[in-house]
């Protein structure tokens, strides 16, 4: 998808054009992608220039794309970190928790997939939402490809349990 | 599950993300700032790998040592300022000097630097100079501190062992607030850098150069930077920063501010050998002795101190015994010791029991701040001789009392070898003078007149001599 050290014409592609074409393609599903997580645009924003800035760090790499998401969800583990050490926080002094999912018994999709733990929710947000194959699931995870089929296995059947059962 | 599509929903749920707009600038912005990554990384790289790099530092737990209790800045002095409440830009002429004096500090500020042969042994051996390598504060040490049209001169080094790296930064600046906000522009890169890493404030004296206040902050948390687990110390000196980054194990902890206190006094005289005062006042000149009846009022004599003390006091009237020692030396760098003879006209006093001996002695500078620095002097050459003694020194500052003088307490757990005994000195300063009593208990082995057990007095008494000293000399000041 994306050509690297190729070259086109006479001329060899600088990395600044590789990185431009890939960033150009990715960074707004990447940030889109950020934001169906956190729902802060501006989180989202900072998550998937970071995410950029360390591609270009390690410039070149064969599939960046894998590698945006990977990273995207790492710093995104410590955002939910540190969200849910602000959640308990908040829980403590009796303040509106800003993190939690909708209450709402109008469930949808999102919600439901709020819901999820933490590890199903992040296969579900690779797999389905950033269309990842699950060997480069797998990888962004640090986990097998079967411990990944699992995981998605399992949250399929979270999710049909929620949306089968909402009112 | 048939009759709810899981898949088909969730991909649904996919073609609803958002796709976000980039930021104007954004790609340039990451662009840059990941290539300034990238060098970095090389860098490290260059040192021996990133991972071996970060395998090798260690942390620094950068606290006073044991023996060194921290040290709050010292009264009537002005903290550096911080993050917030520096001004920035700094006040600098826009004027550049000239290259001569330019290339003069340069190579007074390359001269100060450290060596490894200046380092403790503790630290290591086999220590060899490295390349130029900076971590977190390269971006604005490159960028800021030492921009040329702020700094007139800089320096660093990195000297490296098999386990532990040491970086010195200095940086002359024209004067001293345009090189406090290049501290404070350093501390607050160090903070966007890792907000969560832990500061300490402290002051370290600075023979020459009075009190410098230090700020030590340790990355401890791995930094994307890869400069985690390391610690910076950084403060001013007269008119230069000094900046120390440690990527060290636990051996350099208590030695840090050591090391810092050893590169600030190397700078001030550097800077001074180039011929440029480093200090907008004048330099602490020669002290005068106090003279005068009421100096024999002032200092305390036997009925003043506590008769629980000893039954019998008596002036030791000089002799061997006359001068104060260790700290004869002390009392600022233009003060001969012959300038303290026991002898009350002089401001000093020596009382001698049969146990204990007490000796005073208030000597006026030109400055307050000629005042402070001899009070710095004094508290690097105390911990300096118990350091070199082998010994623990308890050092205890306190506050402000009516006399209108803060001071320390520096007591010696163990017998200073040079001394021979079990010593505290509490001084401090009123005004211009500078105000010093100092008590020995016991001595080292068969004392001359066959004790041999040291009679302690608590080190609280001993700063009460010292308050009663203080307000005697505060009355007649007035």
């Amino acid at each position: 998808m994306y050509v690297t050290g190729a070259v086109v014409g006479e001329r060899e592609r600088s990395p600044a054009d590789e990185l431009r074409d890939v960033f150009t393609a990715e960074y707004g599903r990447l940030a889109g992608w950020c934001l169906r997580v956190t729902r802060d645009e501006q989180l989202s924003h900072d998550v998937a220039a970071e995410a950029f800035t360390r591609l270009v760090a390690r410039w070149p790499i064969a599939e960046p794309r894998p590698y945006l998401y990977a990273i995207a969800t790492n710093l995104l583990k410590d955002h939910w970190r540190s969200a849910a050490r602000e959640s308990a926080a908040n829980a403590r002094i009796g303040a509106p928790d800003g993190w939690a999912a909708d209450s709402s018994a109008d469930l949808t999709m999102r919600d439901a997939i709020d819901r999820l733990n933490p590890r199903h929710r992040q296969v579900v947000m690779l797999y389905y939402l950033a269309d990842l194959p699950v060997t480069e699931v797998a990888d962004a995870l640090g986990a097998s490809p079967g411990s990944v089929k699992r995981w998605l296995f399992e949250a399929r059947a979270a999710l049909h349990v929620a949306l089968r059962e909402k009112p | 599950m048939n009759e709810f599509d899981v898949d088909a929903h969730l991909q649904a749920e996919r073609d609803r993300l958002p796709i976000l707009s980039a930021r104007p600038g954004a790609f340039e912005n990451m662009y840059a700032e990941g290539r300034r990554r990238r060098t970095r990384r090389r860098r490290i790289g260059a040192l021996g790998g990133s991972a071996a790099v970060a395998a090798a530092v260690a942390s620094v737990v950068l606290v006073a040592s044991g023996s060194a209790a921290p040290t709050p800045p010292p009264a009537n002095t002005t903290p550096t300022p911080t993050a917030s409440a520096a001004p920035r830009p700094a006040p600098y002429p826009e004027e550049r000097p000239s290259p001569d004096r330019e290339k003069a500090l340069r190579a007074a500020l390359d001269s100060a630097l450290l060596g490894a042969t200046d380092l403790p042994a503790a630290l290591g051996a086999r220590w060899r100079q490295s390349e130029d390598l900076l971590y977190c504060s390269e971006a604005y040490l490159d960028g800021h501190i030492w921009s040329k049209r702020q700094a007139e001169a800089r320096s660093w080094r990195w000297l490296r062992s098999r386990d532990t790296a040491i970086g010195q930064f200095l940086g002359f600046y024209p004067t001293e607030e345009a090189a406090d906000a290049a501290v404070a522009g350093l501390e607050e890169v160090l903070h966007e850098c890792a907000p969560d890493s832990k500061r300490t404030d402290m002051s370290v004296a600075v023979a020459g150069a009075g009190w410098s206040s230090i700020r030590i902050r340790e990355f401890q948390p791995l930094c994307d930077q890869r400069c985690s687990r390391s610690a910076y110390v950084y403060g001013r000196v007269g008119t230069s920063l000094v900046l120390l980054q440690s990527h060290a194990p636990e051996a350099v902890a208590s030695t840090t501010p050591g090391l810092y206190r050893a590169l600030g006094e190397r700078v001030e005289k550097a800077v001074e050998a180039a011929g440029e005062e480093s200090t907008q006042e004048p330099a602490p000149g020669r002290g005068e002795p106090l003279k005068g009846p009421w100096v024999r009022d002032a200092l305390l004599d036997g009925q003043q101190l506590p008769a629980a003390l000893v039954d019998e006091w008596y002036d030791s009237g000089g002799g061997e015994y006359g001068g104060i020692r260790c700290d004869g030396r002390t009392l600022g760098p233009d003060v001969r010791p012959d300038d303290l003879i026991s002898h009350p006209d002089h401001g000093v006093a020596h009382l001698r029991g049969t146990e204990l001996e007490v000796r005073q002695a208030v000597h006026r500078l030109p400055s307050e701040r000629a005042a402070e620095t001899t009070l710095a002097t004094l508290t690097a050459q105390v911990e300096s001789c118990a350091e070199g003694a082998g010994v623990d020194v308890a050092s205890v500052w306190r506050p402000q009392h009516p006399a209108g003088s803060a001071g320390w307490t520096h007591e010696f757990d163990n017998r200073c070898g040079r001394c021979f005994r079990t010593s505290t000195y509490a001084y401090g300063r009123v005004g211009t003078v500078v105000v010093l009593v100092k008590v020995d208990f016991g001595w080292r082995g068969r004392a001359p007149w066959g004790k041999s057990q040291p009679r302690r007095v608590a080190t609280d008494q001993v700063w009460e001599f010292y308050r009663a000293l203080a307000d005697n000399v505060a009355a007649h000041e007035r």
